[in-house]
């Protein structure tokens, strides 16, 4: 394992030095970003091939956060109405291989390109570069139209439809994505350029993210530390709002969805506008955006789930200005909930436990409702982050990003005294406050490297008040890093180096004197990557991630009961850094006949924290109950994912997904709890209708999940529910107002009612999976103004 | 109009940010001393017995942990009894982590219409024959009343030996209908005390 690192190491030296003598200074043909700025920018791309002959049947992808635009060549003549962005590119043309490139476009741009035949040498194609950012992670992303399909779900549901995401959820209401059998502090979620701090420790803790911000999620599943920090060892999952428009005028969105099942209604509004500032020579844009959700009980094929209804309120507010001065941007968002708990997942204790899973149905029922009473959270999150840009001489952008994050979370339990209304108090009250910053810089590609440096730093702290399951702490932390890439004719190489310090003071009060303990970790994460065009529309990538996390706070020092868990769960004070090693590689085949993605993996952890029972169960006055305690232990996982997308002919498309994840505690050769089983998902779509006006399709799809076999048995209450298959189906109308597309899509899930529980659910102990949902979604874009 | 509007969108846009930024008031290098926030915690348990002949034979005994829910050990007495002698028994519940100790009998008392005691004695093996029969004497409010059990009547059979004698107390959520079924509502305590009947 050391050594691995230690050639990581100095490999990323390696390159670090090699790029410091390379030439800075860029050839003119490469200069590409300019600061003047304009609505949209006409990109004009000539394809050519190596006899300078133009390829008539080129296709090109434009794409910019999840935004992609396809156009087709006309006599080797492709044009894009663009707003100014950084702007992925792929080219592509029968019997050539492919061009992909990343560009800042800032002015009205032609591109010359040529394509090197599929069969060449290698040696021979000649790959026009101007600005590439070389991913050799392996990422899942969702575009706006999946997204448009899922307005009103929560994150971790939206997420759970790609490959190698699962969902872990808590009743029906909390949903935490899971990434390669990776979850809660091992994933990170990158909101708006800033790393999501809420107590995302908790298992019944949701991400604090209201996913109508964004128009594109993309998840990294690979070990991401060098770029994102600590933590990032199972993936990364970044929420990036909506690239602001970018000409003149204002213009909105509006979504109306309801959902059956929990009789659940969503709105969602969206305005913006954007003004060019002539003598500043600057554009300056603003966004509002606010959702709500409002929700009642939810129900199973045979009962209602008691006390599951939901509120959610959000707000977001971008505002920017943009000229040759640079760019400064503002975003604020605030994501409030008020969320009911299954009334029968609190338990009194262990033989309450044994009475409620021995039950086939709950023992608290009632009709729908969409009261929400104890025991039940109310969270808040705020985020306002501050970002500036700057080109220097159209070569080097240096960006500096601050944030300040306020994060409250209350549980109210259900008390002694029966009364819910007695007492407003919540029994856990935490306010956790974080600021972060980030200085860095990046080049255009020159002679074929590429650099980003940066510093990162943080500050937070937490309090509480009610029942003690956390200590107030305050933590810090630095963080530097570099990365390079290198394009070759055997491929793009990227390497990458990051050293992080943590420092935490956690305070305890027993009650005379207080106590504070202060603990510190360091880490090094590397990062090593390769992809390289095979030609024949295949790509193969390949990346090696080290990666760690300092233990949380939960992991260390909480002591308490949890209710929903009937279990007292104890902090292990003398935690190590957890470190991690991931090995992951992707072959894509992007053959017109098949689209295929399949993803390997292997993930090494030296000393995963992991909670595991501590006999005898412990007396307490009110009974008995089992304890849990943080320890350490070496673990394995390995998985594969399959994407496949076939368009079998114009009007018919099917696509197939396999997810495959085993995790072993190597040192006992048992399996360790909670990852998710094998997963299948099959759909299929076809084009009913498909005019200048008008286009209707509808789809049919199932998911079949298998049993988790290798699940632990005696470290389980219930053992793991058999497997089981669910199927969807949907019709979608896409209809044109004011040159605008509107969409009404219907959607049912579990169309069957089927009754089933899920291994990833902690309440599968007592209740059912929901049971058919009908939802029904309206998206309708319009224009207040346009100049 | 529209200019007017756009200015108005984006004055909105920042004053909202700026102002609706909230503030932690509180300071974690002073934090609160864990037992004072939970109202939850339940510490002690005392049975005060009171001989129905002889009120001068007063005998009271006791559960104690001192850390509620924590790590620490119970601390529990052993409670004797003479045989063939019926007690009436009074329970103090308390919650001594705080200053003054708070009287959970009394919060029970309040609220008897959503708890419900249960008690009952298992001879240990070798004293098969010894008996302690019980039988609430408090009723709530309901109608008609249910019983309670902060005050019980234990009556010991003429045999000598031991068993343990369990405590439980159920809470049914204001919403549910109490039972006397003592596996029905949620847990508030459950504990084992060592019994002896002996002359």
């Amino acid at each position: 394992m050391k050594a691995v690192i230690w050639v990581l190491l100095v490999l990323s030296f390696l390159a670090t030095l090699v790029a410091k003598g390379s030439n800075l200074v860029p050839s003119q043909e490469y200069a590409l970003w300019t600061t003047n700025l304009g609505p949209a920018h006409k990109l004009t791309l000539i394809v050519q091939d190596q006899n300078s002959k133009r390829i008539p049947d080129a296709i090109a992808q434009a794409s910019h956060e999840g935004h992609a635009h396809v156009h087709k060549a006309k006599n080797g003549v492709i044009t894009f109405d663009l707003s100014p962005d950084s702007v992925r590119l792929v080219v592509q043309a029968i019997g050539y291989n492919s061009y992909r490139a990343s560009i800042f476009l800032r002015r009205d741009t032609i591109i010359n390109l040529t394509l090197g035949l599929a069969s060449a040498d290698k040696d021979e194609i000649e790959i026009l570069t101007l600005y590439q950012r070389t991913q050799t992670q392996t990422t899942s992303s969702l575009g706006k139209e999946d997204l448009n399909k899922a307005k009103g779900q929560m994150l971790g549901e939206v997420l759970g439809g790609l490959s190698g995401v699962s969902m872990f959820k808590t009743g029906s209401s909390i949903v935490k994505p899971v990434i390669h059998g990776q979850t809660g502090q091992r994933i990170i979620i990158m909101n708006a350029g800033a790393k999501q701090e809420g107590q995302q420790w908790g298992d019944e803790h949701a991400p604090e993210i209201d996913p109508s911000v964004a128009d594109s999620l993309i998840v990294v599943k690979g070990a991401a530390g060098v770029r994102y920090g600590p933590d990032a060892i199972g993936g990364v999952i970044v929420v990036e709002p909506t690239k602001p428009m970018a000409s003149a005028g204002t213009v909105g969105e509006a979504t109306l969805a309801a959902f059956s099942n929990n009789r659940m209604g969503f709105g969602n509004l969206r305005l913006e506008t954007y003004k060019r500032i002539g003598f500043l020579k600057s554009g300056v844009y603003a966004r509002i955006q606010t959702s709500g959700k409002y929700a009642g009980d939810g129900q199973t094929p045979t009962y209602n789930l008691v006390n599951t209804g939901f509120r959610e309120r959000n707000l977001s507010l971008l505002t920017g200005i943009e000229g040759h001065y640079g760019h400064l941007e503002a975003y604020y968002s605030l994501f409030q909930t008020e969320l009911g708990i299954f009334a029968g997942s609190h338990i009194g204790n262990l033989a309450d436990l044994q009475r409620a899973i021995d039950g086939n149905e709950p023992r608290v029922k009632g009709p729908f409702s969409y009261e929400i009473r104890r025991p039940r959270q109310a969270i808040s999150h705020e985020l306002l982050r501050v970002k500036y840009e700057y080109l220097f001489h159209d070569q080097i952008k240096v960006g500096i990003i601050g944030s300040r994050q306020y994060n409250t979370r209350q549980e109210y339990d259900i008390l002694r005294t029966a009364a819910d209304n007695a007492s407003d108090r919540a029994q856990l009250n935490f306010r956790l406050t974080t600021y972060q910053g980030e200085v860095f810089g990046t080049n255009a590609q020159v002679r074929n490297w590429q650099h980003r440096v940066g510093i990162t730093g943080l500050r937070q702290s937490n309090t509480w008040d009610g029942r003690y399951l956390i200590p107030s702490f305050v933590a810090t932390g630095v963080g530097i890093y570099s990365t390079q890439s290198y394009k070759s004719t055997i491929g793009i190489f990227e390497a990458g180096l990051r050293y992080d310090l943590r420092q935490m003071s956690a305070y305890f009060n027993n009650g005379l004197t207080i106590n504070e303990v202060s603990r510190q970790w360091q880490g090094l994460a590397a990062n090593f990557g390769h992809i390289a065009d095979l030609g024949h529309h295949l790509s193969w990538a390949t990346n090696l991630g080290y990666a760690w996390r300092p233990p949380s706070v939960n992991e260390l020092y909480s002591d308490g009961l949890h209710h929903g868990a009937a279990a007292i769960e104890r902090g292990e004070a003398n935690l190590t850094a957890e470190r991690s090693i991931k090995l992951t590689t992707t072959l894509e085949a992007n053959l017109p006949t098949v689209k295929l993605v399949a993803t390997g993996y292997v993930q090494h952890f030296e000393n995963y924290i992991y909670m595991v029972p501590k006999l005898p169960a412990e007396q307490s006055i009110r009974g008995a109950f089992p304890v849990f305690q943080f320890t350490q232990v070496p673990a394995l996982f390995y998985g594969l994912d399959l994407d496949a997308t076939v368009p079998i002919t114009n009007r018919l498309s099917a696509k197939g997904m396999a997810t495959l994840v085993v995790g072993t505690q190597t040192n006992t050769g048992q399996g360790l709890l909670f990852v998710p089983p094998p997963r299948l998902r099959g759909n299929f779509s076809y084009q009913l209708l498909t005019t200048d006006r008008y286009q209707i399709y509808v789809g049919i799809g199932g998911l079949t999940v298998a049993q988790q076999t290798n699940a632990p048995a005696d470290l389980d209450y219930a053992p793991a529910p058999a497997g089981y298959t669910v199927w969807t189906s949907e019709a979608g109308l896409r209809f044109r107002t004011q040159r605008q597309w509107a969409t009404l899509h219907l959607q049912i899930d579990n169309v069957l009612n089927s009754q089933y529980r899920d291994y990833l659910n902690r309440f599968r102990y007592y209740t059912d999976e929901l049971g058919r949902n009908v939802s029904l979604r309206l998206t309708v874009p319009f224009s207040i103004q346009k100049s | 109009m529209n200019r007017v509007f756009r200015t108005s969108v984006m004055v909105l846009a920042l004053g909202i940010a700026i102002s609706s930024c909230k503030k932690d008031d509180a300071n974690p290098a002073k934090p609160n001393n864990p037992g004072a926030g939970d109202e939850e915690v339940i510490t002690t348990v005392k049975l005060h017995f009171t001989n129905a002949s002889d009120t001068t034979d007063h005998r009271h005994y006791r559960w104690y942990d001192a850390d509620g829910s924590g790590s620490g050990n119970p601390v529990i007495d052993s409670i004797v009894l003479k045989p063939s002698t019926t007690y009436n028994v009074e329970v103090e519940v308390l919650d001594q982590t705080k200053t003054p100790a708070k009287d959970i009998a009394e919060e029970i008392k309040e609220e008897a219409n959503y708890h419900r005691f249960h008690y009952t004695f298992t001879p240990a093996q070798g004293s098969t024959a010894t008996s302690v029969t019980t039988s609430i004497t408090d009723l709530d409010t309901q109608t008609p009343p249910q019983p309670l059990g902060l005050r019980f009547s234990a009556a010991s059979g003429a045999s000598v030996g031991n068993g343990t004698f369990n405590i439980s107390l159920r809470h049914f959520a204001n919403n549910s209908t109490k039972t006397n079924v003592a596996t029905d509502g949620e847990s508030d305590l459950d504990i084992d005390f060592r019994l002896v009947v002996k002359p």
